[in-house]
């Protein structure tokens, strides 16, 4: 018995270390995955250009105005800052796209940006916690996953040097405001990842819900007071 | 004298016109035309595929061919080498990208009439990047078969991906030309 459950030990911690190895390996060996073409005319050209920096640096600016602003204010602007942000960028997105071409799909754009700006807005106030940064580094790779599944290689890998990137300087990092920062703009890349999946991949509707739906729990569960308490702060 | 001077501009009239040539315009023919396309597969065989939809249009001026035009438009989407897996990802990102280029369209800037044909110079745009590229055009000549007038015009083009902007990633194992078949016949639009 007691060999079994050793043997058992020894071949999980040879299966996580193989995966994480290849993990670490795609990771680390397809940054240039994440090289955009100029002038950006595609999908994922724009938001390696515009969309995330343009995320970030809200991000950047929000985290700065933190300490000189009330909470209140602190969450009424940022939510407000965010959806704007969102819909502004999920437009940015889909440029010149047939998405944007004869009738619209304005429907789906609002859907995704009122999701993604609550995803975004949850996530980076909940900075104290390793978890969610761990979580949204995860989520990153599903994503990938997601991507890659429905057939864009490029668009999918090009997931997993964020979510090392994600994980790494948000676990490594002991400003609490720097962690926000980076959930903030993991959080980010995870919505506009799907977006662009869904939009230029072969990610179906019922994939990208299902995967937004998860963003929103992981948000939700970032949000819970029993995570909070949790903190690590 | 009104009678005579009103018969003498109604014949001018009618002498003048006949004397005016129309331009003759043709709509592609989907049933009876191709536009396929093969890429080298590890530089050992060839990739073959075609286009399903594509449409244009052809105006053909005999006695100036300066004033003739050519104009395609090819729907990415209905790309076919016969393996739908293999379709699917070639209309993605990695390779088309058809949902931000959706057409790959040719438009003629210049024409000019050689030996059994046409030289035609035009505009080719591809996952959105445009070339100006100049081929032979051969054929042209009118049949009326099938209760309509129609030509026919072939010409094969060589282009290189990695001009079109197509992610250098994905120009590997299918090889950076590839060549673009064109045999297309036009029906007189009525």
């Amino acid at each position: 018995m007691a060999l079994l459950r050793a043997l058992a030990v020894a071949a999980t911690v040879l299966v996580v270390a193989a995966a994480g190895l290849v993990a670490m390996g795609l990771a680390f060996g397809n940054p240039w995955l994440l090289l955009p073409r100029l002038p950006p005319r595609s999908g994922m050209d724009r938001f390696l250009l515009i969309v995330w920096p343009a995320a970030c640096l809200l991000e950047a600016v929000l985290a700065g105005l933190r300490p000189r602003a009330s909470a209140m204010a602190m969450a009424v602007g940022g939510a407000a800052l965010r959806l704007a942000m969102a819909g502004v960028l999920g437009w940015g997105l889909l440029w010149g796209s047939v998405h944007l071409r004869g009738e619209p799909a304005w429907l789906p754009l609002m859907l995704w940006s009122i999701g993604a700006a609550f995803v975004w807005q949850v996530l980076p106030r909940h900075t104290s916690q390793h978890v969610v940064t761990a979580a949204v580094a995860l989520a990153l790779v599903a994503a990938g996953v997601l991507i890659v599944v429905g057939g864009w290689l490029k668009g999918g890998l090009a997931a997993l040097p964020l979510a090392l990137a994600i994980g790494v300087v948000g676990w490594r990092a002991r400003d609490e405001q720097l962690r926000g920062v980076v959930i903030g703009c993991g959080a980010a890349a995870l919505v506009a990842l799907v977006a662009l999946g869904h939009f230029f991949g072969r990610v179906s509707t019922l994939q990208a819900g299902l995967m937004a739906t998860s963003l929103v729990a992981v948000a939700a569960v970032a949000a819970s007071t029993w995570t909070r308490g949790d903190g690590g702060s | 004298m009104r009678f005579v001077f009103g018969a003498l501009v109604a014949v001018v009239t009618v002498t003048a016109a006949s004397f005016v040539h129309a331009a003759d315009v043709y709509d592609y023919d989907l049933v009876h035309s191709s536009v396929s396309f093969k890429a080298r597969f590890l530089d050992i065989s060839w990739i073959h595929g075609r286009f399903n939809d594509v449409s244009g249009k052809f105006v053909l001026d005999r006695e100036d061919p300066s004033k003739s035009s050519f104009q395609l438009t090819i729907n990415v989407d209905s790309v076919d080498t016969a393996n739908e897996k293999r379709d699917e990802h070639l209309r993605q990102p990695d390779y088309f990208d058809t949902k931000q280029f959706p057409t790959i369209e040719f438009v003629s800037t210049k024409v000019k009439a050689v030996d059994g044909g046409y030289e035609v110079t035009g505009n080719f745009t591809m996952h959105g990047v445009t070339k100006e590229i100049t081929f032979p055009f051969m054929g042209g000549e009118e049949v009326e078969k099938m209760g309509a007038k129609r030509v026919g015009f072939g010409t094969e083009l060589r282009l290189k991906r990695s001009d079109f902007d197509f992610d250098p990633q994905a120009i590997g194992n299918i090889g950076d030309e590839a060549v673009i078949i064109i045999d297309c016949a036009g029906v007189k639009a009525s």
